[in-house]
């Protein structure tokens, strides 16, 4: 307590000063995360955003194992902007892990603009160059998501891109390289996904109560093989294929994996999975 | 006295609000697509609720804050429902691996809400929602009216306000 004051010297002057001398003496501050933004209008285009910065400053107390931290005080910081314009938009993410708070990896330590893209939609098809985010299916074979919580982004930069050529057929191609914090994975990662909403292939089947998805899903890993010990495969692929039945209160999905080629040390040259949830009410 | 004002951002942040500022406001929600319960495509363009407020609130089924809120909502919905005609659009945005549980977690609570899916984020991205909770009110007219991240035992006062001021009744 006697080295929070030390370097501190408070007035009493100040109404806001006495606020934060009554709160200088809990263990650590943790301050609300605040979300801040602005809009503006160009013509028919907009430009939105938004601002979260996450700060913790840090007491150690051995009572329950709260560790001393260096920097005293953490801080987390995310800065999106996003501009739309008809069916043109783009966007750019800034973070900022000055340093990265308890919890998160240090390899987060710094800051840049590790998230950019551009897409353009039109009524059946979406181009996005840049990073972006997908999952196939149950997320089995492919799940790249962001979660700041958790300190997680896998976004995949390259190219990705949505096809509805008719009512009900949803089709997927991506490619790209992952994320790994500031730089980027050497993996090529390329994938295709189709899906079939059975109800929405004919409009007689618009409103049966019973809705059937049909899906199939294929990723690919290409990785150069530098290992001096093992021999690893450089193309490593795998499969999905998936059903979904809902009829009201009563939900049915299924969806097999299966690899090709895995990285396994045993000479194992095929996975099964298989995944199954029924819930009733 | 230097040393004093490197603390003067500190203290404001402090102070919840202090260093709020809103985007969105007072347009429309953006046109993107989202899944319904059975697996649908669903354009959010076409939320409407005939004039009267709408809630639009983003939740994940991991997430305590979320579900602490979504119930102290449903508490108050029935009145709510009365007094303004609102509507509560709770937008999951569990991801592939969870979003199958979204429908029974919803039923198990015995929320009245229109729940929809957002397992790419998509959503959540357009509406520049980076943490959740996260919760919107639209007016009668479709328009953002207010935004609030995060949630504290007792803010579902705060939003019934808001509610209310949309819906001009006060």
């Amino acid at each position: 307590m006697e080295n929070l004051y030390n370097g501190i010297r408070l007035r009493k002057a100040s109404k806001a000063l006495q606020v934060l001398k009554l709160l200088l003496p809990f263990c650590f501050i943790n301050f609300l995360p605040h979300y801040a933004g602005a809009q503006i209008l160009n013509g028919e285009g907009q430009i939105h955003g938004s601002i979260e910065i996450d700060a913790q400053y840090y007491k150690p107390d051995s009572l329950i194992g709260a560790p001393a931290v260096p920097e005293k005080m953490l801080m987390n910081t995310y800065d999106q902007l996003d501009y739309t314009n008809g069916k043109i938009s783009a966007g750019i993410r800034y973070e900022a892990y000055q340093d990265a708070l308890q919890g998160y990896s240090p390899l987060y330590d710094g800051s840049g603009f590790p998230y950019k893209y551009i897409d353009y939609k039109s009524d059946n098809m979406e181009v996005t160059v840049g990073n972006y985010y997908e999952q196939f299916g149950s997320g089995m074979i492919l799940r790249t998501y962001w979660s700041p919580q958790l300190g997680i982004d896998n976004s995949l930069n390259g190219v990705r891109v949505k096809y509805n050529p008719a009512p009900g057929v949803y089709l997927k191609g991506i490619i790209g390289n992952q994320r790994d914090y500031w730089t980027q994975g050497t993996g090529l990662v390329r994938g295709f996904d189709g899906e079939l909403n059975l109800n929405q292939l004919d409009s007689a089947w618009n409103n049966v109560k019973t809705k059937i998805i049909l899906g199939g899903s294929f990723v690919s890993n290409y990785q150069v093989a530098n290992s001096p010990t093992y021999n690893f495969p450089e193309n490593v692929g795998a499969s999905a294929g998936r059903l979904s039945i809902i009829n009201g209160g009563f939900s049915f999905y299924t969806e097999d994996a299966y690899i090709i080629n895995e990285h396994y040390c045993q000479p194992k040259k095929y996975v099964f999975r298989f995944h199954r949830y029924v819930s009733k009410r | 006295m230097k040393k004093l004002f490197a603390f003067a951002p500190i203290a404001l942040l402090l102070i919840p609000g202090a260093a709020f500022a809103q985007s969105l406001l007072n347009s429309k929600v953006p046109p993107t697509q989202v899944k319904t319960i059975d697996g649908s495509n669903f354009n959010t363009s076409t939320f409407s609720n005939h004039g009267k407020p709408i809630i639009i609130d983003f939740w994940a089924t991991w997430c305590k804050p979320c579900i602490a809120e979504l119930n102290a909502i449903d508490d108050e919905y029935a009145d709510w429902q009365k007094e303004t005609g609102v509507k509560v659009i709770a937008i999951a945005v569990d991801d592939a691996r969870t979003m199958g549980k979204v429908q029974s977690f919803v039923r198990e609570k015995g929320w009245n809400y229109d729940i929809y899916l957002d397992p790419n984020q998509d959503f959540q991205h357009a509406m520049e929602v980076i943490n959740v909770p996260c919760t919107f009110i639209l007016d009668g007219n479709g328009k953002i009216v207010y935004i609030h991240n995060s949630y504290m035992e007792g803010d579902e006062k705060g939003l019934h306000t808001a509610l209310l001021k949309a819906s001009g009744k006060k």
